[in-house]
Order: C-alpha cells, then structure tokens, then sequence
C-alpha cells in the first residue's frame, strides 16, 4: 500500500479498492446519462418556453399560450379553447376505453389505466367546477 | 351537435348514454363472460342519464350536467367549469407522465393524452381566435 501523495495511481488503483473506483464510475455515468435524458425530455420543453416568451410581446396568440391573456377577448378565448380541449379530450378518452375493452375481445393487451385516471379527473374536475362557479357567480 | 340535440329533442342524452351502455356492457360480456357485469355497466351510464333527465326540469345544475343549460349565467358556469376540467386534465396527465417517466414505468399512454390535450387546447384558441 502507498504511503505517499493522497491521490497516486499506486493508492487507489489496486485491486482492492477497484470497487471504489467502479463505483465512481458508476455513479458518474448515472448522473451524466440523467441529466442528457432530462435535457432530451424536458430541455426541449423548456426551450420552447423561453422561445414562447421571447415572442411574447409581439403576439396575442403566444401571449395566451402562455396562459397571460392580453385582453377580455383573449381570455373568452382561452376559456373556450380550454372548454373544447377539456370535451374533446373527454370524448376520445372515453371512445378509447371503450375500444380497449372491444379490443381485448380480440386479444389485444392494453394499459387502460392511464386513459381512466385522466378521465376520471376530468370528470370530478368539472363537476367540481360546476358546483365552484355556480357558488362563485 | 346541437343539430343532433335538436333532432332527438329531450332525449338525446338517454339514447347517447344507451348506445354507450350497449357497447360497454357488450365488450365487457365478449371480454369476461359475465351477464351480471355488463347489465351492471349499461345500468350505470344509463341510470345516471335517466337521473339527470328526470331532474333537469327541477334542478338549473342538473340541466348543466345534462348539457342543457338554462341561462347565461349557467351556460358561463358549464364553459369555465368545462375550461377547469382541461386544465386539470392536462396538468394530471403531465403530472401522471413525469412520475411514470421517473418510476420507469410505460408512460406512452399518458403521453398520448397530454399530446392532445395541447393539440386540442392549440387548435381551439386558433379556432376562437378567427371566430370571435
């Protein structure tokens, strides 16, 4: 064992303390590949934010993508867009549950349960919006 | 769908729900053989229909649940509440996703639904944009 300098390759690069060094190598292979996947996933998501909000004060549209509607008429706007995603979504889901039980007639093999979690927020969403706005208004 | 609503006239919900009714309870009789279960799913969509029909004449939040609102105020109560569940929507299934993408599990489905739920969301301020 090396009595010398804390890092020398005659310390740590033996064949006893080789797991130290498989672990740091590990360790940072784990984080480099987090962090290139994150920014693959949520990087991109991100960008487009920053892209949005630079565009922002040139554009009524991007303004509402962005959920800061300029005026009345924006925000009538972004409320029926969000009615129409919140039916339109609603319906598919329900077309698609229906469908992977008819599919699974045919031997399909479905994961349906993230089709009945959305759904079923969607629908105790609104019902509790309809009890929250027929007391706020 | 408001051509449709005035076709069928007071009874459009129940048939709608009836034909839904129908296809669940079919599906789950062709998928696990059982009678009692798909008279149990027809019952349910059906009898929640026949409940909210019944009621609609007697009670305003009724008539909303039933997709006919009585007024102004309730038809704004039914697109804010309606405006309410997309988002909740979205913010489930993006919510859903990034906990089935840390947990490793198949997060495809809920991709899928939080896709659209901005496509659709993209599509409909587009729409109103031109409209209104």
């Amino acid at each position: 064992m090396s009595t010398g300098r804390w890092f020398s390759r005659d310390r740590w690069f033996t064949a006893e303390r080789g797991w130290v060094i498989a672990a740091v190598k590990a360790a940072v292979t784990v984080v480099v590949m987090l962090v290139w996947h994150a920014f693959f996933l949520y990087g991109l998501i991100v960008m487009s934010l920053v892209g949005l909000r630079a565009l922002m004060p040139k554009s009524e549209t991007v303004s509402v993508l962005l959920g800061v509607p300029v005026d009345e008429r924006w925000e009538s706007i972004s409320t029926r867009a969000w009615a129409l995603a919140g039916q339109v979504i609603f319906i598919g889901l329900l077309v698609t549950l229906v469908a992977m039980q008819v599919g699974q007639t045919q031997g399909w093999v479905g994961y349906s349960t993230p089709y009945a979690l959305v759904s079923a927020a969607l629908a105790v969403a609104y019902l509790g919006g309809v009890v929250f706005y027929r007391w706020r208004q | 769908m408001a051509s449709v609503r005035r076709l069928l006239g007071r009874w459009w919900l129940i048939l709608v729900c009836a034909a839904i009714g129908v296809v669940m309870g079919a599906a789950d009789l062709a998928v696990n053989g059982s009678a009692d279960r798909a008279l149990i799913d027809f019952a349910i969509v059906v009898g929640y229909t026949l409940i909210l029909t019944l009621l609609q004449n007697r009670s305003e939040t009724a008539s909303v649940l039933a997709g006919r609102p009585v007024d102004e105020r309730w038809e704004s109560i039914n697109l804010h509440a309606l405006a309410a569940a997309g988002l909740v929507g979205a913010f489930v299934a993006l919510g859903a996703f990034v906990v089935a993408e840390a947990t490793g599990r198949d997060w495809s489905g809920l991709a899928i639904v939080a896709g659209a739920i901005g496509l659709a969301y993209v599509g409909g301020v587009i729409w109103y944009r031109w409209r209104l």
